[in-house]
């Protein structure tokens, strides 16, 4: 299916060029290339897993509007080129970078990889008059500046822990105890306290208390040591350990629950980490039974004329960069559904003139491969529900909401 | 109470392995008055080197400890040798600035060659424990800890039983007599430097070992440790990086049972000024170092 798809592709493109070249009134001309700018990590912290997988969903994303063609606007097919920077994994950097771009007359901005270095883009893009899609950057806070010019696909950090809780309590025995770690930045103490409120809401007890994720079993950002953490839910014995954070935050709890003996009783659950190839490389056997929210899953009904449906979209992507179908990284469904999203507001808007495209995108209602995408007036996308994956013989299966589940999840995973 | 002794265990272990990171540090400051900014980049460069030896040849981290200490040995002699000892006669504020620019070249000669991805090497056993009672004692950092008693033990028997350790000591107490004794004192500062890399690199090969590492945000925290530690245990004593990385251990540890793990560099900070003030030679420093002859 994919290989046709590809196939079909390919000769849409082919037609496109022929018929551009031969000058038929009806049809669009090859106009100029259309430049979108992103930042994004290839080193550093995020360098090895989040940013990789974010600029591999730019690329397919280029890749399949070049293949179709290009975008249509203004009587013209327009070629689209990807400009990506390295940030370093360093929010400061994405933010110099961003200016470069706007020295060199680059408006349409696709966001870095994370939430730190999203919140440092968006005063930039909104002071130099660009027009940024965030496909990454999940962290509610972004969108309570007033900023106009920030868009962003994905669902807000609020539902990364309240989609884990969510399945949790679907699932039999439900855990009566939970422990929240949380990262320091403002993306994890966000989904932290949301899915605190959410396990006290289902009847569960948060231990140490609810509020540890803010002393206790607060980590710093990124750390590869948070002992304290565990030491502090020690003794507590909680039915599932949460860690609210990225993948150094989660992959030393698994592995330092071990060297410290802080085992919890049904299973770990992470944000944005498990759903990584990287996590379960990092970890290996460990990374078994663990559950982690995510952005999408190839099982949702939801289809575009880019990519196709879902299952098309992961099939096409996993071949394209040699991932297995098992190990699918959300993250690059994300930045592959930022890019639509920027290319249609563009098509909508019949210019690459950043006020018309960003006007376009406050008004764009879209459903694609990734599901709907709608901003509210503040930028976010609030249509899109989130989905809980376990990792099952080192495949994503996933396992929440209960009609897209493809198999039952292993539990308790700790036996 | 089981939490309190947990946090203390992990704080003791994990102070061996910060004492390692220190030791060498605190050596080349104590005897060449010269704070050593480079020193975390060279215990990065030490767990880039065991990592390679890992990864191409599957050589276990403590077998290649011999290895690393040899390479980072040469490096440093080399450094001293061919740089730092242009400098040695001019103020600190200019070796300080020296050791700060070896430390970006090596950082950035780091990332270029391995970008700046975090790396750790794999064992078996690194991230396994063992349990007494209700206290969990993770083996790698366990054998880190030894290493650092065994390492601090054997260097302060090279200091005081041996005749380069005599001569180290002697130019570090007053270098224009020391000279004038026939000990090279060029030499000698080349060989403490050699040995101070050599410790760098065993102690980037445990880091790399029992948790991971990068170039950019690890050499900037374990130079900022070596230097706490080395003020905290205080100079002049072979012992004091030891007792300081098992303070600040303890400290980091037991601190974040009461604060968040986000404090961990402020709990530092304040242990080491609340130590300065009470014991300003630090815990168990010689004053006399404060007031050397340096011709």
């Amino acid at each position: 299916m994919r290989t046709h798809r590809l196939g079909a592709s390919a000769a849409v493109a082919v037609l496109a060029v022929v018929a551009a070249a031969c000058g038929g009134s009806s049809t669009a001309t090859s106009g100029t290339t259309v430049t979108f700018a992103a930042p994004v990590s290839q080193t550093g912290a995020f360098g090895q897993a989040e940013g990789l997988y974010t600029l591999q969903g730019y690329k397919f994303c280029v890749q399949m509007l070049n293949a179709k063609g290009g975008m249509t606007f203004g009587g013209q097919t327009h070629q689209v080129k990807l400009e990506a920077q390295d940030d370093q994994s360093v929010a400061a950097t994405s933010a110099q970078i961003v200016d470069q771009y706007n020295d060199k007359g680059y408006k349409l901005i696709l966001s870095p990889y994370g939430s730190a270095g999203t919140t440092a883009v968006a005063p930039v893009v909104e002071r130099n008059g660009q027009v940024m899609v965030d496909a990454n950057g999940a962290d509610t806070a972004i969108f309570t500046h007033g900023y106009k010019n920030t868009f962003a696909v994905l669902s807000p950090s609020s539902a990364y822990v309240t989609a884990i809780i969510d399945s949790l309590a679907a699932l039999s025995p439900a855990p009566k105890t939970v422990a929240i770690i949380a990262a320091s930045d403002g993306f994890s103490q966000r989904a932290a306290e949301k899915g605190a409120s959410e396990a006290q809401a289902k009847g569960m007890t948060v231990v140490p208390s609810a509020t540890a994720y803010t002393t206790s079993t607060k980590v710093g950002a990124n750390v590869t040591d948070v002992s304290s953490a565990l030491i502090a839910i020690k003794g507590t014995n909680p039915d599932v350990i949460i860690i609210s954070g990225h993948l150094n935050e989660a992959v030393a709890a698994v592995k330092q629950s071990s060297e410290l003996g802080v085992k919890p009783k049904y299973a770990f659950a992470a944000t944005v980490a498990p759903p990584t190839p990287a996590f379960i490389s990092a970890l290996g056997k460990s990374s078994e039974g663990v559950l982690g929210s995510t952005q999408w899953v190839p099982e949702i009904n939801a289809s575009d004329n880019l990519f196709g449906n879902a299952r098309q979209f992961l099939t096409n992507f996993t071949n394209t960069f040699g991932w297995s179908p098992d190990q699918y990284p959300y993250q690059a469904a994300d930045a592959a559904a930022g890019c639509e999203a920027m290319a249609l507001a563009v098509e909508k808007a019949g210019s690459i003139d950043p006020a018309a495209v960003r006007t376009a995108l406050a008004g764009l209602k879209a459903d694609t491969f990734y599901g709907h995408i709608e901003f509210d007036p503040t930028g976010m996308n609030t249509t899109k529900p989130m989905y809980v994956i376990q990792i099952q013989k080192s495949a994503f299966v996933t396992i929440y909401p209960s009609n897209l589940a493809t198999k039952q999840a292993t539990w308790p995973a700790i036996s | 109470m089981s939490q309190f002794l947990q946090a203390a265990a992990y704080g003791i272990v994990q102070g061996g392995l910060l004492a390692l990171v220190a030791v060498g540090f605190s050596l080349v400051w104590g005897v060449m008055n010269v704070i050593n900014f480079s020193h975390g980049a060279l215990a990065v460069t030490g767990a880039y080197l065991a990592w390679l030896l890992n990864l191409h040849f599957g050589l276990d981290p403590f077998l290649a400890i011999p290895i690393v200490a040899v390479a980072l040995f040469g490096l440093g002699y080399v450094m001293q040798r061919g740089l730092i000892n242009l400098v040695i006669n001019a103020p600190i504020f200019l070796t300080l600035l020296l050791t700060f620019g070896l430390n970006l070249v090596i950082l950035n000669v780091l990332q270029l060659l391995f970008t700046a991805d975090d790396r750790s090497i794999d064992t078996t056993y690194a991230s396994q424990s063992f349990a007494i009672g209700t206290v969990n004692i993770p083996y790698g950092r366990l054998a880190a800890c030894f290493l650092a008693l065994a390492i601090t033990f054997a260097l302060a028997q090279v200091m005081t039983r041996t005749r380069l350790g005599h001569a180290i000591g002697a130019t570090g107490m007053d270098r224009g007599a020391a000279r004038l004794m026939g000990i090279r004192a060029r030499h000698i500062y080349a060989v403490t430097f050699g040995i101070a890399a050599a410790l760098a690199g065993v102690a980037g090969t445990m880091i790399a070992t029992v948790g991971s590492f990068n170039p950019t945000s690890t050499p900037g925290q374990l130079t900022l440790d070596a230097f706490v530690i080395s003020v905290l245990g205080g100079l002049g004593n072979t012992y004091g990086a030891l007792v300081g990385g098992l303070v600040l251990g303890l400290a980091e540890s037991l601190g974040g049972l009461l604060l968040t793990g986000t404090w961990v560099n402020a709990i530092a900070m304040g242990v080491l000024i609340v130590t300065l003030i009470i014991r300003p030679s630090g815990l168990i420093g010689k004053a006399l170092y404060g007031g050397r002859v340096e011709v």
